[in-house]
């Protein structure tokens, strides 16, 4: 194994053999029955949209042209602990972990998912929520995403040493490239490609990944308001390796790349003195398709607006912390499509407020025509209910048929 | 009297501007000025950090500002902890909180920590990535009142439940109150694993610590 020698070298306990192999190195095969396997998802995946007068690809691009669908989109971000649990049946046999150290069955949990309950496409969640390619100590958790157990960067000092990793060589993310190119080949193979697309985030990107994998969660999350010195020294490095794995994720074949965003953890005074215009580059320079928020954005939006932060997306997922009105009205001052994100909590509600809150995120959505809206929702909880997803998926179709 | 009050309300405006040095100034010179140690926690300190709940509500505070406030609680804490004692003033709980084993996630944790400490519970923070033996351990050491665990990351919330079992083992599940919090949970979640409350905020949190705090007390009665 080729060890990368420009990493600040952390390391990562628990991983797996596939982790720091190049993007390029990486040789996965299936077997004849994994093959089956995979065969048997995508013919699932076809009877799931057969129905319909349009592709999930067509229904995509209509929408972000604000242009008349059949349906509205129906989207799901299960994020890997979820997808693992369907690939044992609801069993809790097979672990989150396992996904993050075996990429086949990462990207088999996938397919599974969208086969399993019908979405118009996978989306595939980031691999991370922590890594030691910046110099700390990571841990992979049995039970959910990786996580940065202690730092590397503590000082200017520590700053001035780093390097930026590369997403085709280091840590986990060569694992979610392979993973990706492998669906769309897949797709390719099974005449999904173009049918339907393959959707990835690149989060954990720029100010989150300073909180996340550079400097811990409390401190990055401190550092504008505490530490700007270090957080301006650090941002340009970590929007860098942000830009170049959203960008590698469209070069293995992503047709839509899309990133989630925390800007209404800080004050809007602070988001828009220290961390708007990293957010707003990386939106350019990155080439992403749209940005999902968490946390009620009200404050900031605006300030992202101001800074050219969704002049090149093509549309923003909210959840529902932002007020759905708001985010509407907000979407269509700037003509972008809104997707609305029924977001964990709500989903674990029952099927019953799952309907209720369909029906009143698709009257408030649909209240725009020729401005796009759409339906997702997660990132699902582990505990989630199967039964609350297939709820939400037969709500968001029945309630979301427009013509 | 009309001096004390204002040294309150200065003590409180300090707090939610998050103007740590001021802050404990203040505090300092209130404890000079003789003021109980409990009046200035439950005149000052918790009128503030009520405030602060209210303005995070109002999309007018944002988790950074929680955590500073939160910060600047712990340290006016550690000011006031030694003159509570020797005012022997009553505690309002014992609670001992960590993050369950297998999570690392502690900024709620110690939002959590503050306003439960500003509220005249004493708190024994165990730490992150703690399992379920070590928090009944520490229960039984301090004669905890309630265990609070914290739990975020995907599938750890079960976790609580080797907690609860836990403490069903070692036969003091009756006399120890559990409660859970972290983004995710439900309160049907949360008693499916066990726990008698979940807290959905740290405000939350206070005030069903209080509630079970009275359930318990009922229970030792009987």
């Amino acid at each position: 194994m080729e060890i990368p020698s420009s990493v600040n070298w952390g390391s990562l306990e628990g991983a797996g053999k596939w982790f720091n192999v190049p993007f390029h190195q990486i040789d996965i095969r299936f077997s004849d029955e994994e093959e089956l396997e995979i065969e048997r998802y995508c013919q699932k995946i076809k009877e799931n949209i057969e129905k319909d007068k349009m592709t999930p690809m067509e229904r995509w691009k209509a929408t972000i042209e604000g242009q008349e669908v059949d349906r509205l989109l129906v989207e799901a971000i299960p994020a890997t602990p979820y997808a693992t649990r369907v690939l044992d049946g609801f069993g809790n046999v097979i672990k989150p972990i396992d996904a993050f150290r075996y990429p086949k069955l990462f990207l088999k949990s996938q397919l599974a998912f969208c086969a399993r309950f019908g979405t118009d496409y996978p989306n595939v969640y980031s691999l991370t929520y922590g890594e030691s390619e910046w110099g700390g100590k990571a841990k992979l958790l049995e039970m959910a995403h990786p996580v940065l157990v202690e730092p590397g960067v503590k000082t200017m000092e520590d700053v001035e040493r780093l390097k930026v990793p590369n997403p085709y060589r280091d840590g986990q993310y060569p694992l979610m490239l392979w993973a990706m190119h492998t669906m769309k080949e897949i797709f390719k193979k099974h005449g999904l490609a173009g049918v339907v697309p393959v959707v990835a985030s690149c989060c954990v990107r720029g100010t989150t990944m300073l909180q996340l994998s550079i400097r811990g969660l409390k401190q990055g999350y401190l550092d504008p308001i505490k530490n700007p010195d270090i957080y301006h020294k650090l941002m340009p490095l970590s929007n860098e390796l942000a830009i170049n794995y959203a960008k590698a994720l469209r070069d293995v074949g992503v047709d839509i790349v899309w990133c989630c965003c925390h800007h209404a953890t800080h004050p809007p005074e602070v988001f828009k003195e220290h961390i708007v215009k990293y957010d707003a580059e990386f939106a350019k320079k990155s080439g992403i398709d749209g940005w999902g928020y968490a946390f009620n954005q009200e404050k900031h939006v605006s300030i992202m607006h101001e800074a050219g932060g969704y002049d090149t997306v093509k549309y923003l997922m909210f959840d529902t912390l932002t007020p759905p009105e708001f985010a509407r009205k907000f979407t269509k001052e700037i003509n972008k499509p809104y997707i609305a994100i029924i977001e964990d909590k709500k989903l674990m509600e029952g099927p019953s407020k799952i309907e209720e809150y369909v029906k009143q995120l698709v009257k408030i959505g649909t209240s725009t025509p020729g401005v796009g809206f759409g339906l997702s929702a997660g990132t699902i909880d582990y505990w989630t209910p199967p039964e609350c997803i297939d709820a939400y998926v037969k709500y968001a179709k029945q309630y979301g048929k427009l013509k | 009297m009309a001096e004390k009050e204002a040294l309150f309300e200065e003590i409180k405006q300090a707090l939610l501007k998050e103007d740590e040095e001021p802050c404990k100034n203040l505090v300092k010179k209130a404890l000079d000025m003789k003021i109980p140690a409990s009046d200035i926690l439950l005149k000052a300190l918790q009128p503030a950090l009520v405030a602060t709940g209210e303005r995070y509500e109002k999309n007018e505070f944002f988790l950074t500002d929680l955590m500073i406030i939160g910060d600047i609680t712990k340290t006016i804490m550690d000011i006031l902890l030694p003159h509570l004692k020797a005012e022997k003033a009553g505690v309002a709980g014992k609670v001992v909180i960590g993050t369950v084993e297998g999570d690392i996630h502690d900024i709620g944790k110690s939002i959590v920590i503050s306003v439960l400490k500003g509220a005249g519970f004493e708190v024994y923070d165990i730490g992150v990535d703690q399992p379920a033996k070590n928090f009944v351990q520490k229960a039984m050491e301090v004669n905890a009142d309630i265990i609070g665990a914290s739990a975020i990351l995907g599938g750890t919330k079960f976790k609580v439940k080797e907690i609860h079992e836990e403490l069903k083992r070692a036969g003091i599940r009756d006399k120890v109150g559990l409660m859970c919090g972290g983004w995710g949970f439900t309160e049907e979640l949360a008693r499916e694993f066990g726990a008698d409350y979940h807290g959905e905020d740290a405000w939350d949190a206070l005030k069903k610590a209080e509630e079970l705090m009275k359930v318990l007390k009922e229970r030792r009665k009987k």
